[in-house]
């Protein structure tokens, strides 16, 4: 008979170091997360090295018949590393490094966001069961079957000005991820609620948020932290999709989406400026999702593959 | 002599760590060959190797000759008519060995379509052959798995080993998830079929008793390696190697039955008979009641527990004294665990009086209720399932300590390792996680845990049935000395008679929901008033070939009909 422990016993950090030295894709994936995330991080230092920022007017670097970019591939030189926009001349380069700071942002503290809503309503489902966990199950088919970025673009337009539009993204889009979070947690709060260990916290008298602090959490960790890393190239995705359609970042702050948006016009006379943001959006979301398929095979034993 | 049906010559399989070293063993034609040992000793491994049934990741070496060709080196087609064809197998769990969708008659159907070419209209014909055969009636053509016991799966899937009229069946502790009663059928059938088709049998066990029960000879492995083999009889009768020798004298065994020299039972009341306070019911819907004693630590009076319309515990009166171990033993569906639910309040009870210490936990609530449940320890099955995986052992122990005591700190730490002392474990195991240590140790933890707020009531489901024989007497033994020593109440529940004959002053016998019999185990577990008792006495094998084919006939001529 051989003995069967449910979860993966190593802690999560040992398995997520153990899996970067096996997996090449989720290293790359990784790499790319940490680049990126320094240049937003120190988009500030990194723009003041090439001299520029994302606000200046430069007519200076403009063709003046076009009003395109001077030069070859979209204006790229010394001054201005990845050329400027069109028009206005701003540097392209302090755009997609500042851009990369705005998705981060955005994607990271939405996920926040719906990982803490979803594990709490979640595993309350899963574990007090009964009329709650009906509400919850109903209400979350209904989120997950919503027609969110219809609701999304409406908000955008109602909403007064004055309310921060970074904030406003970030909890929009992250109330909208709480449903697939809190399936998960609550079809696992299912299963574990039936292992012996939460039965003896209960015969103990433990309270359910006890029982959930030091039974259910600890073994959580692993699904939540794979579904959150899943979820954010969704969610940078959706902020760049809103922006496009004009209902995200309001000018002058720098996002991808908004100058991809701009840049569709200027395709066909200058391409580069549709390469530099559309290519940092891919490798965002890319990156997120090797690394996070990289520790799903890493921490959950039942989709084990071997590379 | 003819030469044998299976050789295995210095098979090993590896994967990555060897799992079994140089086995060698064989089976002649029409005989049971039981291969024991405990668990990780290799002995289903090496079987699984026979069929190709191993993961990919497997090395195997050797020869496995099967009427002279090598199964190790059989092109993948040939082996897959060898699977089925010329040898079948039976699995431990018949519930997952179904598929679930598809009626019984379809299953068959299609394991004798496998393997030859017939018509549909011949397909159910010898279907129902089979189902004959196995003791089933026709009409089981017509259900789906869930529609049937663990017992009657078990025959369906040995119907199934049998299709294609095998030389050799594999059977991998195929009686390990049934009750004891229906254990001693599907042995019996076992016995049968193999009389009447001629095929040999390798039998994968770990109980003692079923070897004495079955085979013929015995191959004994340890630690991947085969240590001892030879006829049964000799073996049980003097062991050489130093193993074979621990293994059988840790299996627990009911003792024999002293000569019958007691009363007959009188009726004390309309349906129960008595003899001294040995009590058992002759109505077949009565509870036997309880018999008063003093100081009781708990009191369960006319208590049920039903899950919809399925009365799990019907009327149930009993009662623990400080310092007194109860047995509680009955088959699977008795009632045992919801009982145990009841008292420790995982289960609704619907209706009765849990009184602990003389207050009703079920009129308990908030602060009381939570200081009331303190005083009960709990000790489960299976301790891989009891102990949180993500925590270190010491925060498993001192959980209780925290949830109910004011210790802290090194008050803390101190109190930890004295119960992993009280429990014979090594303090340096505090900062270690459940998967680091093994099946007995974590059932030590399990039971450190249960003890720590020092109860007055212990309950123990099952505490020892997950484990290997050897482990199991050492944690019997732990278990007393501990009881002997804290002097707590202890509801001891258990499937297995020899185990709870060991610990138990007294004994309860439930049977669908009700206690059909109660008494001082000596008097219950030799000379049984009910004829279920009796009936489950007679089931259960003993480790020795002798005895058990005694015993057999004694169980043959109860009958043994549900």
């Amino acid at each position: 008979m051989s003995e069967h422990v449910g979860a993966p016993a190593r802690s999560v950090g040992a398995a997520i170091r153990a899996m970067l030295r096996r997996d090449h894709w989720a290293l790359a994936g990784a790499v790319t997360i940490v680049v990126l995330g320094i240049a937003a991080v120190a988009a500030d230092l990194l723009t003041a090295i090439e001299g520029q920022d994302p606000y200046s007017y430069s007519t200076g670097a403009l063709n003046p018949e076009t009003g395109g970019p001077a030069g070859v591939l979209g204006g790229v030189s010394g001054a201005h590393w990845f050329g400027v926009e069109p028009l206005t001349g701003r540097d392209l380069f302090a755009i997609v490094v500042h851009g990369a700071r705005t998705s981060f942002l955005i994607g990271l503290a939405a996920t926040a966001v719906s990982v803490l809503v979803g594990v709490l309503i979640g595993a309350g489902a899963g574990y007090l069961g009964g009329w709650y966990d009906r509400v919850v199950t109903w209400t979350a088919d209904v989120f997950l079957g919503f027609p969110y970025l219809v609701f999304m673009i409406a908000l955008g337009a109602v909403v007064p000005s004055s309310v921060s539009r970074p904030l406003l993204l970030i909890l929009v889009i992250g109330f909208f991820g709480w449903p697939s979070i809190a399936r998960i947690v609550r079809s696992q709060v299912l299963t574990l609620k039936k292992r012996n260990f939460v039965s003896a916290a209960r015969i103990l008298g433990a309270s359910p948020w006890q029982v959930f602090r030091s039974e259910l959490l600890p073994n959580l960790w692993a699904p939540v932290i794979v579904l959150g890393t899943l979820s954010i190239p969704g969610k940078i995705g959706l902020e760049a999709a809103l922006s496009f359609l004009g209902v995200g970042i309001p000018p002058p702050t720098p996002s991808w989406g908004r100058a991809i948006s701009t840049a569709v016009d200027w395709v066909s006379t200058d391409p580069m400026f549709l390469f530099f943001p559309g290519v940092a959006l891919f490798l965002a979301t890319w990156a997120f999702t090797v690394f996070g398929d990289g520790l799903r095979d890493a921490l959950d034993p039942k989709t084990d593959v071997r590379r | 002599m003819t030469s044998p049906l299976l050789v295995l010559d210095g098979v090993s399989v590896a994967f990555g760590i060897p799992a079994a070293t140089e086995v060698s063993y064989s089976v002649a034609a029409g005989e049971v060959v039981a291969v024991v040992g405990e668990s990780g000793s290799g002995k289903t491994v090496t079987a699984m190797s026979l069929l190709g049934l191993l993961p990919g990741t497997a090395s195997v070496t050797g020869r496995a000759l099967l009427a002279g060709r090598d199964l190790f080196t059989l092109p993948a087609g040939e082996l897959r008519a060898v699977r089925g064809g010329e040898v079948g197998m039976v699995f431990q769990e018949p519930m997952t060995a179904l598929n679930p969708v598809f009626r019984i008659g379809d299953q068959l159907a299609e394991v004798v379509r496998a393997h030859r070419e017939c018509t549909a209209a011949q397909a159910k014909q010898r279907t129902v052959e089979l189902l004959a055969l196995v003791g089933l009636p026709a009409t089981a053509r017509r259900k789906y798995p869930h529609e049937m016991s663990g017992g009657q799966l078990q025959r369906v899937v040995i119907a199934m080993a049998v299709a294609n009229e095998p030389t050799l069946l594999i059977a991998d502790e195929p009686t390990t998830a049934l009750d004891v009663t229906v254990q001693a059928e599907i042995l019996q059938l076992l016995r049968d079929l193999r009389g009447r088709l001629d095929a040999a049998v390798l039998l994968i066990t770990h109980d003692m008793g079923v070897v004495a029960d079955l085979a013929d000879r015995v191959v004994v492995m340890h630690d991947g390696r085969v240590v001892e083999q030879g006829p049964v009889a000799e073996v049980f009768e003097a062991p050489r190697h130093e193993y074979t020798k621990r293994l059988l004298s840790a299996v627990v065994s009911l003792s024999t039955p002293p000569p019958a020299d007691l009363p007959d039972a009188t009726e004390v009341s309309p349906g129960v008979v008595a003899r001294g306070e040995h009590v058992a019911v002759t109505e077949p819907t009565w509870s036997v009641p309880d018999v008063p004693g003093d100081d009781p630590v708990l009191t369960l009076a006319g208590l049920s527990v039903s899950y919809g319309r399925f009365r799990a515990v019907d009327d149930v009166s009993l009662h623990v004294s400080r310092g007194e171990v109860l047995g509680l033993v009955g088959e699977s569906g008795s009632g045992k665990s919801s009982i145990a639910g009841a008292i420790t309040g995982l289960t609704a009870i619907g209706g009765g009086v849990v009184s602990l210490a003389g207050k009703d936990l079920t009129r308990l609530r908030g602060r009381e209720l939570k200081r009331a449940r303190g005083r009960i320890g709990m000790v489960f099955q299976d301790p891989a399932s009891s102990l949180n995986p993500r925590a270190k052992i010491a925060r498993s122990i001192a959980q209780p300590l925290v949830l109910h005591g004011s210790l802290r700190g090194a008050e803390l730490t101190a109190k930890v390792d004295e119960l992993l002392d009280a429990v014979q474990l090594s303090t340096s195991l505090r900062e270690r996680y459940p998967h680091e240590l093994s099946g007995g140790q974590r059932q030590r933890v399990g039971i450190a845990r249960a003890i720590a707020l020092d109860p007055e009531l212990l309950i123990a489901d099952e505490p020892t049935s997950a484990l290997d024989v050897s482990v199991q007497a050492r944690i019997l033994d732990l278990f007393r000395s501990l009881q002997t020593e804290l002097r707590f109440a202890c509801l001891f529940i258990s499937h297995d008679l020899a185990v709870v004959e060991r610990l138990a002053d007294r004994v309860a016998v439930l049977h669908g929901g009700r206690v059909v019999e109660l008494g001082p185990a000596r008097d219950v577990l030799t000379e049984a008033l009910h004829p279920y008792t009796r009936r489950l006495l007679a089931a259960a094998p003993v480790a020795d070939p002798v005895l058990q084919r005694a015993r057999r006939e004694a169980w043959l001529a109860l009958g043994h009909t549900e």
